[in-house]
């Protein structure tokens, strides 16, 4: 199979890299037909490669939240295709994982926090002790097992931001979709949870894409960054991301960040 | 706060400032009942004194025919709220997932919820008789109506981010009824409820009294029929009547309390309690 030159495309390390999503002339049109009809999405193509962490980045109300649920499965494209692992979508795929924008409301505020990370577990029919275990591991791993018996709106803003990611990772998902999933956190807070993300990314081999328009935190998380246009959005560029190992200070402050940094800034901010 | 807290002294102030109104109020009403009872501005035929039904009311607690009436009476009220209730979860949330559904079924829950139940008691007690059945029928099909579309708007009211991490999870079926359905319908559900446990209670004495079904409304009509001898008793058995209905209310609230305590309102109910301390 490595040997396909048609398909294979290599990364530095000479691994096959196989797209675990693949998003198509993807157009979304609101009440279409209807006097409110509203063009959301005019036309995105582009595609995830197994194990990557891919940033989208646009301005407020391009389309991002749209995006991510049509991807998800939860709403349909008006033209276009996305295929996931291979077959094109038609509904929620099994192994996806999704951090809502509204993670306050997304958490159950009936459960405690243990019975939110493993109701996918439940709905998987995963046997009671297997399932316990996993969702303590899953909640250790996001530094949280103090709080299991908790509710959610007991934790403050970022806490509950952890148990949804917390969630979303308990059934080993191969693609986890956030959608600006630090926006409403302070900046210490929003630091530890990016170093969290890719500390758990790398534990679990998740692939990640990740909605924000925070263009320094999509450069400090990503391999490749989708960069939209505003509303109705197309792909502006698609800028690849090569720096290494990430320390918050030391990334940030490195000439190739701040190069990156710029690049998109003219990108999305044309003069 | 400043100074040592002293519970006792806590106890007594809260005692003084939140029982002692409401009894005072009391206390006034029932001599005002007595004094225009004995100064005879109402004769012993139309009303009988505070006094003698109070008399009347302290034998009937201790006699088994009061205790038998009010059981009637509560069975009749939780069976028919139990068969309202599994129905109305059942139909409502069927009816609230479709919106075709829920359009072309409106009109026909609008015209039955319209009906007074009691409008029907001739023919229920003709079908049933004076029994139980009876009873529970009316109440079923009174409290149904009301807690249907409670139940229906609960569901059709779910947010959608609920909706959707349900989708996302993989929650399907009996298992997203139970466990994301149901919750966050409940506080239209448990509001339905509590106007609906009135309403079943009234609805039971209607049958009662009306429909000559065993219970604290039929001993009401024959302490009535018995004569001015029996006004007391009459008065004492609406007295138990109104103190079912606070305490099956009281009941309600707190299981509410208890069941929604993660819901915003309690949440808001318990920091505003909380920082008025
Ligand atoms: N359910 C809907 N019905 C109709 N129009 C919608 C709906 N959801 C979003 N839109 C419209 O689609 C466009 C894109 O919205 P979307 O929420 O996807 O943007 P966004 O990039 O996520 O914005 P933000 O950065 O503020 O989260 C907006 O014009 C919005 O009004
Ligand atoms: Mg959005």
């Amino acid at each position: 199979m490595t040997s396909t030159p048609t398909i294979s495309v290599s990364n530095t390390q000479g691994k096959p890299i196989t797209p675990i999503l693949d998003v198509d002339s993807l157009r979304k049109v609101y009440n279409q037909g209807a006097a409110n009809e509203n063009l959301a999405i005019d036309s995105v193509t582009f595609s995830v490669n197994k194990g990557e962490f891919l940033c989208i980045v646009g301005p407020s109300g391009c389309g991002k939240t749209t995006l991510l649920r049509t991807i998800s499965g939860l709403a349909k494209p008006t033209v276009g295709t996305v295929q996931f692992e291979g077959t094109t979508l038609t509904r929620v795929p099994d192994g996806l994982g999704v951090v809502f924008q509204d993670y306050a409301r997304s958490l159950y505020p009936w459960m405690t926090n243990l019975q939110n990370v493993s109701l996918p577990l439940k709905a998987r029919g995963m046997k009671k002790a297997e399932r316990l275990r996993r969702t303590h591991e899953v909640l250790d791993s996001v530094g949280l097992s103090k709080v299991a018996n908790q509710y959610p709106w007991q934790l403050s803003g970022g806490m509950q931001q952890r148990v949804a990611i917390a969630r979303a990772l308990s059934y080993k998902p191969d693609l986890l979709l956030m959608d600006e999933p630090f926006a409403s956190v302070d900046a210490q807070t929003r630091f530890d949870l990016e170093d969290l993300i890719l500390k758990v990314r790398a534990e679990y081999g998740v692939t990640v894409v990740l909605v924000t328009h925070d263009i320094d935190e999509a450069v400090y998380l990503s391999d490749r960054i989708v960069v939209l246009s505003k509303g109705p959005s197309h792909v502006r560029e698609v800028v690849p991301v090569e720096l290494g190992e990430r320390e918050q200070l030391a990334t940030r402050s490195s000439d190739g960040f701040l190069t990156l940094r710029n690049h998109l800034l003219e990108l999305v901010m044309p003069r | 706060m400043i100074g040592p807290y002293n519970s006792e002294v806590d106890d007594v102030s809260f005692a003084l400032k939140r029982v002692l109104p409401p009894v005072l109020v009391i206390v006034f009403i029932l001599a005002i009942w007595q004094v225009l009872t004995v100064t005879k501005v109402f004769s012993e035929t139309q009303f009988p004194t505070m006094t003698s039904t109070m008399a009347a009311l302290g034998n009937a607690l201790v006699s088994p025919i009061l205790w038998q009436a009010v059981g009637a009476t509560l069975e009749g009220w939780i069976v028919g709220l139990i068969i309202a209730s599994v129905l109305a979860l059942i139909v409502g949330s069927l009816l609230a997932s479709s919106t075709l559904a829920f359009r072309a079924s409106a009109a026909t829950i609008e015209v039955f919820k319209s009906i007074p139940a009691v409008a029907i008691l001739p023919i229920v007690i003709l079908v049933l008789g004076s029994t139980m059945n009876m009873k529970i029928f009316l109440i079923s099909f009174g409290v149904f109506w009301p807690l249907l579309i409670q139940v229906i708007y609960g569901v059709r009211s779910m947010d959608p981010t609920v909706r959707d991490t349900a989708k996302i999870l993989g929650v399907r079926g009996v298992r997203r009824f139970l466990v994301v359905t149901m919750p966050s319908a409940a506080p239209y559900i448990a509001t339905g409820l509590r106007i609906a446990s009135i309403g079943a209670l009234i609805l039971a004495v209607v049958a009662e009294l009306v429909g000559g079904a065993a219970g604290i409304g039929r001993n009401i009509l024959i302490a009535e029929n018995g004569g001015s001898a029996q006004y007391a008793l009459m008065y004492a058995y609406i007295i138990v009547a109104g103190f079912l209905g606070i305490i099956l209310t009281g009941l309600f609230t707190l299981i509410e309390t208890r069941v929604m305590h993660w819901h915003e309102s309690q949440r808001n109910a318990r920091s505003n309690e909380e920082s008025a301390k």
